[in-house]
């Protein structure tokens, strides 16, 4: 008939969506997968004292921000190494290239750079002992002549 | 520093309240909706006050906890403070479990 109204139901695709409420229960349940990762113990998280949370969240804190450190310490030492290689490398090819005059250099570092206390006490220990024999090497040629 | 508890004597039995993520998530199981605290804020106390028994006296029936919960706010000597303390309560368990670096957050989406 003409001038009826005819109302058309939305299509599906049509509809507004509706708001999904998140439970506050799948926020925890987040969360305790997140403190899990970081060591927290399952029941320490759901029955324990809460107030201890921050702690695992400071110390997991503290204990990346370490592994960063040490792994930008060992990229840097790694490139170090790898530099005086080269450098050892490019010294011997020149002194071979240049007929071999003059004393051969020195090759790749004989001992690891002295970074803890220990190895800095070794290294002195070793310098020490090396310019002891320079000094009785230079005493016997001074004997001899 | 630990967690807030309500400590109090009832009958000749011990009561120690409190909040735990394992409660707060039961509270919410058994229908408590924690969005709608600003607008039930006459019965959010009470609410809970009966929540809180979950942690450590989850036997407790709920009629037991709503009349200590009567009682309590009954009292000339504090009473009306309880409702405070409940809400601190539960502000600190919720912002001691979930309020961290990178937060998850608690939103509504479409």
């Amino acid at each position: 008939m003409e001038g009826d109204q005819v109302s058309v139901a939305p299509l599906p695709s049509q509809e507004e969506p509706k708001e999904k409420k998140i439970k506050f229960g799948e926020i925890l349940d987040e969360w305790c997968a997140f403190y899990m990762s970081i060591g927290v113990p399952y029941d320490e998280y759901w029955y324990g004292d809460y107030t201890r949370l921050k702690f695992y969240y400071k110390a997991w804190e503290l204990k990346t921000t370490r592994e960063v450190e040490m792994n930008n310490q060992a990229s840097y030492l790694a490139g170090l190494y790898n530099y005086n290689a080269f450098s050892s490398v490019m010294a011997t090819f020149g002194w071979a290239l240049g007929g071999k005059k003059g004393s051969k250099p020195d090759g790749y570092m004989q001992h690891p750079l002295a970074i803890t206390e220990n190895e800095k006490k070794a290294e002195r220990e070793r310098n020490a002992q090396k310019t002891i024999e320079w000094f009785m090497k230079g005493q016997e040629v001074n004997k001899d002549g | 520093m630990s967690a807030t508890k309500i400590e109090f004597e009832y009958k000749g039995k011990q009561y120690t309240l409190q909040f735990t993520a394992d409660s707060l998530k039961k509270m919410e199981s058994q229908g408590v909706d924690f969005t709608s605290f600003g607008t039930k804020i006459l019965t959010a106390g009470e609410t809970l006050f009966v929540g809180s028994f979950i942690a450590n006296h989850p036997e407790t029936p709920k009629s037991l906890a709503k009349e200590i919960y009567q009682q309590i706010k009954g009292e000339a000597d504090g009473g009306e403070a309880l409702d405070d303390v409940l809400f601190e309560m539960f502000n600190e368990a919720v912002s001691e479990i979930t309020q961290r670096r990178g937060n998850l957050g608690w939103k509504v989406t479409k």
